[in-house]
């Protein structure tokens, strides 16, 4: 019996005895440089990759009495976060190493970052759902402000954690009436007791509670104001964990907490989510325009992809839901390759701050301008790329709810959308290159090559799983018609 | 009514009476540190509390860990502050209204749930009583058997802590005289002193064999 | 009997007067062993420093702790003008107090102690953690520099060797299964083979290293350390105040290694148990006795022997030496339980 459920849990083990072994690098062998601490870091996501994608590991199922939930839905949702973890890894170390920042302990908050998404993505009860939730808040926060040399990572740790301490809160308490309504942590308790007490007073203000620190966690309007400030303020190569994995546990709470535990009461969280999701596509996309900073536009930007994310989780049932999915895994990759392209820039030594920076790319790095261009098409949600799709599924859910007004408002959004990341891509090829005498052209340097080729299989895989969509969509749909709870 | 039954209630209501006036004066002391005293005493109250509804293990742990340890530290620092609590307080009249109208909203919340039937509250049954195993025991094999997991999760959430802590606060500034144990330890005499002869052979006025 | 209607068995009263009456005895007794262990520690370090010690107060100075007794009674307890007042008096007794109360929970004998419950471990780590707030508050309310120090060195000092010190006991609960002290002592009766000092031997170091710097005794007594801080947290006090320090320090030491003797070296069991040598293999309260003299022994010799840690020193030990040591020791012991090795982890 309980070897059984530790077995269940290996996943989760594996990158927690990864992360160990990274600390224990830096304590015993400190001449040992991080590079050390890295290479185990990426060869444990690989594995644990590996292993969960050939089946070995996280045998479906239910385990620790509910606490671990082993679907479908889990298993890509791990393979997900580890994929974008492990091409985190890859992007960042060049950035880290060039600026100083390279320490064993950023790579053992990165993995335990990734631990908690994976507790999240199978968390079956209200306590390891928070739970992994804390541990990866914790880990971002100190990751935020890991470069002591800039207040402005400080300012955004400072902003992140004192909200993020205020949503946890907010959770804690919305899971006290959970808990009080259901008298178990088990989501399928949860769900059973909603169930019974229909329009209870209680259920209605944990609703309220959960879909509050959901937004947060998720960024969206009118919780969204942490978004761009740590976007902009936390390291570069800290933006682009923030801007990728944390994501994937967001859709998982949202899937495991509100689809599957507070499913009864969906009719009261799916107004509030319509209402966050519109704000979240107006203020995302408008204020996304007036931005100068690379970062802070694609923080709003971000807004704007939640505002989409929860546009299909508000419609509700599976298809919404499987869209809202969809979009999440679609939108890391795209976030991955763009946020991987700025920290590799930001290695050559460039800047990667303000539109400026970029302009003229295309001419001293064709290749890198390449893999951007794809990026941000792929996040404008140009044709061909992976992000049409994305895009595509949840406005055709949204048409076949009969929301046809939602749905016009969000063509109109993501119009608006294209026009910034084009933009971006108009600086890097049409614009002159800045003057140089800077030093960031001097200061140049090459970008180690496995780096640019993941980058490279990033990208280019946005065009051809655009150009290949079934593939992905269909694995969204298997797992979720076998979920458990 | 036995005595036994009447001590035990009136021990309650000792230990409650105190338990609120002490978190009373935690709010109302001027000085900090009376302050913090009556915060270990309130929580000494709730250990006690505990130990009369049966939770040993969670009462002495309570006294264990925040009177013996989180408060001393917490003494430790505030005992090195000088603040001055009329300055903080200066804001109290003017946001009184407002604490109230919070405090009543909270109250009336608790209320409710108590006092609203129709919740479904009341359809939950009382909390499993430990029966014949030893309380220690019986959340030991809570924790350590069947919530295990997330109980590793919450483990590795302290380590987390405590790495973001070092990493954010520990610097290693150069220049900085420190005392290195191992180092003293390895010393030797032989790479600490040289023995010189200060008159070798041959050189005139050679001492010692005079006398 | 009955008072207004509540009845009172004579089972109740005799209860009660028993309780009252083992309590009453047991704190008399530990009042008189504090006394003369101060004579005690004054002849053992008198002898090792080639003096004499105390012997003129009654015959080789027996009465002598009499005679300070009521010196320090008689003096005038001052309490400095800018002290906190209620604070400054009513420290000595949290000081005194938990290392009085401690000893409910201690087996003299087979099935003797005042209240044997089962968490009686946990009260007693509960408890012992208690009585550093009374330095520290006795160094916040002098109001002096001196004291204040000496309370902040206390505080550093005690909350560092406290989680040695749990440790340690983890290791002996992990090995007896029970929190119960009673039990405890019992399993180690069988044989001298069964003390758990045998198995766990590097956590008996730990716990009693530990102990002495619980107990701010030399070489660990950098809270009072006469040639720096003066006399450290108790600086301000004197006559009955002081006396009250003075007697839950040396209360404490009794404790500590009564507590060693009960974990560690098998209580009142005696070390030839499991011969047949009649009365010497029986069990009593004369072999705890002895085992707690024999430690106490220690701590004065300790005394008369080791220079005083600087702060820091004391630090690195308890951080850097004690609580890796203990972790380590404790997986150990994990892997020894679950073999179930030798004739302390068989179950």
């Amino acid at each position: 019996m309980l070897s059984r459920d530790i077995w269940a849990a290996g996943s989760e083990i594996l990158i927690g005895a990864g992360s160990i072994l990274v600390l224990l690098f830096e304590v015993l062998a400190r001449r040992a440089r991080p590079v050390w601490a890295y290479r185990t870091a990426l060869v444990s996501v690989a594995v644990t990759v590996f292993l969960l994608a050939a089946g070995s590991l996280g045998r479906s199922g239910v385990f620790w009495h509910g606490g671990l939930v082993n679907d479908p839905l889990s298993r890509l949702l791990d393979i997900a976060a580890g994929v974008a973890t492990f091409l985190v890894l890859v992007y960042s170390r060049p950035q880290l190493v060039r600026h100083g920042l390279e320490r064993a302990e950023h790579y053992f908050l990165v993995l335990t970052t990734l631990l908690g998404v994976l507790v999240v993505d199978s968390g079956g009860s209200l306590l390891t759902l928070y739970l992994g939730l804390e541990l990866l808040a914790l880990s971002l926060y100190a990751l935020i402000a890991i470069d002591r040399r800039r207040p402005l990572g400080a300012e955004a740790a400072m902003k992140y954690f004192v909200l993020g301490a205020m949503a946890s809160a907010l959770l804690l308490y919305a899971f006290t009436f959970l808990y009080g309504l259901a008298g178990s942590f088990r989501l399928s308790v949860v769900a059973r007791a909603l169930a019974a007490h229909p329009g209870s007073p209680l259920t209605l203000a944990a609703v309220a509670f959960v879909v509050v620190a959901l937004a947060f966690k998720f960024g969206a309007v009118p919780l969204h104001f942490w978004v761009p400030d740590v976007y902009e303020g936390a390291p570069t190569a800290v933006t682009l964990l923030v801007g990728t994995v944390p994501e994937i546990a967001s859709i998982a709470l949202f899937m495991r907490l509100l689809g599957l535990g507070l499913g009864a009461a969906s009719g009261d969280w799916g107004v509030l989510l319509m209402v966050a999701s519109l704000l979240s596509l107006l203020v995302g996309n408008l204020l996304a325009v007036v931005q100068l900073n690379v970062r802070r536009l694609l923080g709003y930007s971000a807004v704007g992809h939640v505002g989409f994310i929860l546009l299909a989780f508000q419609l509700g049932g599976r298809g919404g839901e499987t869209a809202a999915v969809y979009y999440t895994i679609v939108y890391v990759f795209m976030s991955a390759a763009a946020f991987g392209g700025l920290t590799l820039l930001e290695a050559r030594g460039e800047k990667s701050t303000t539109l400026e920076d970029l302009s003229g790319l295309a001419r001293r790095d064709p290749w890198m301008a390449f893999f951007l261009l794809c990026a941000l098409f792929s996040l404008a949600g140009v044709p061909p790329f992976l992000g049409f799709w994305a895009k595509l599924i949840v406005l055709r859910r949204v048409i076949m709810a009969h929301e046809t007004g939602l749905a016009i408002f969000a063509v109109v959004m993501a119009v608006v959308a294209a026009y910034y990341y084009l933009r971006v891509v108009k600086s890097m090829y049409f614009d002159p290159p800045p003057a140089p005498g800077g030093d960031g052209a001097a200061a140049a340097a090459p970008v180690p090559v496995f780096s640019r080729v993941w980058l490279g299989i990033n990208a280019l895989g946005l065009l051809v799983l655009g150009i290949l969509p079934e593939g992905l969509w269909s694995a969204c749909r298997m797992a979720m018609s076998h979920l458990l709870r | 009514m036995t005595a036994a039954h009447l001590l035990v209630e009136g021990v309650f209501g000792f230990f409650a009476t105190v338990l609120v006036i002490s978190a009373l004066g935690v709010v109302v002391a001027r000085n900090p540190v009376h302050a913090a005293l009556f915060l270990i005493l309130s929580f000494f109250n709730a250990a006690v509390l505990w130990v009369l509804l049966g939770a040993e293990f969670l009462g002495i742990v309570l006294v264990l860990v925040y009177v013996g340890a989180v408060m001393v530290l917490l003494l430790f620092v505030v005992m090195m502050l000088d603040i001055d609590l009329v300055v903080i307080r200066r804001g109290f009249v003017r946001h009184a209204p407002l604490a109230a109208v919070v405090a009543l909203l909270l109250a009336f919340e608790i209320g409710y749930v108590f006092w609203a039937r129709h919740l479904g509250l009341v359809s939950l049954a009382p909390p499993l009583r430990p029966g014949t195993l030893p309380n220690t025991r019986a959340l030991g094999l809570r924790l350590y058997r069947d919530d295990l997991y997330p109980f590793e999760i919450a483990g590795f959430l302290l380590l987390v802590g405590v790495v973001a802590a070092i990493v954010l606060t520990l610097t290693h500034r150069e220049g900085v005289r420190r005392q290195d144990p191992s180092a003293q330890v390895r010393v030797e005499p032989a790479r600490r002193i040289r023995l010189v002869d200060p008159f070798p052979k041959g050189t005139p006025g050679k001492g010692g064999e005079g006398g | 009997m009955t008072f207004g209607g509540i009845t009172l068995s004579p089972e109740d009263l005799r209860a009660v007067v028993r309780t009252v009456g083992a309590v009453v005895l047991t704190t008399v007794g530990v009042i008189l062993s504090v006394a003369y262990l101060t004579y005690a520690e004054r002849k053992v370090i008198g002898y090792m420093q080639a003096r004499l010690g105390p012997n003129r107060v009654g015959r080789w100075g027996l009465l002598q702790p009499f005679a300070d007794v009521f010196k320090l009674l008689s003096k005038e307890p001052v309490i400095p003008d800018a002290a906190s007042r209620a604070v400054f008096v009513g420290a000595p007794l949290l000081v005194l107090t938990p290392a009085l109360a401690a000893w409910a929970v201690i087996p003299f004998a087979p099935h003797t102690a005042i209240a044997p419950i089962n968490a009686g471990l946990l009260y007693l780590l509960a408890l012992t953690s208690l009585g550093v707030y009374g330095v520290i508050l006795a160094g916040w309310a002098s109001n002096s520099r001196y004291a204040l120090l000496g309370a902040m060195r206390s505080a550093a000092q005690i909350v560092s060797y406290e989680i040695a010190m749990g440790f340690a006991l983890v290791g002996v609960l992990m090995a007896a299964g029970t929190l119960d002290l009673g039990h405890l002592v019992a399993r180690q009766a069988p044989n001298i083979l069964h003390w758990y000092v045998i198995p766990l031997l590097p956590l008996f170091f730990v716990y009693f290293i530990s102990a002495v710097a619980e107990t701010n005794r030399a070489p660990f007594d950098v809270v009072e350390g006469e040639s720096e801080i003066v006399a450290g947290f108790h600086v301000e006090y004197s006559g009955v105040m002081f006396a009250m320090f003075f007697l839950a320090e040396y209360a404490n030491m009794i404790l500590v290694s009564t507590l060693a003797a009960t974990l560690f070296l098998g209580g009142w069991a005696s070390p030839f148990a499991g011969l047949p040598w009649g009365l010497l293999a029986a069990p009593g309260f004369f072999w705890l006795a002895l085992k707690v003299m024999i430690l106490l022994f220690c701590f004065l010799w300790f005394r008369a022997t080791f220079p005083r840690f600087r702060y820091d020193q004391i630090m690195r030990l308890g951080w850097k030496v004690f609580v890796p040591l203990t972790i380590v020791w404790i997986s150990l012991e994990g892997v020894a339980l679950w073999y179930r090795v030798g004739p302390w982890f068989a179950r």
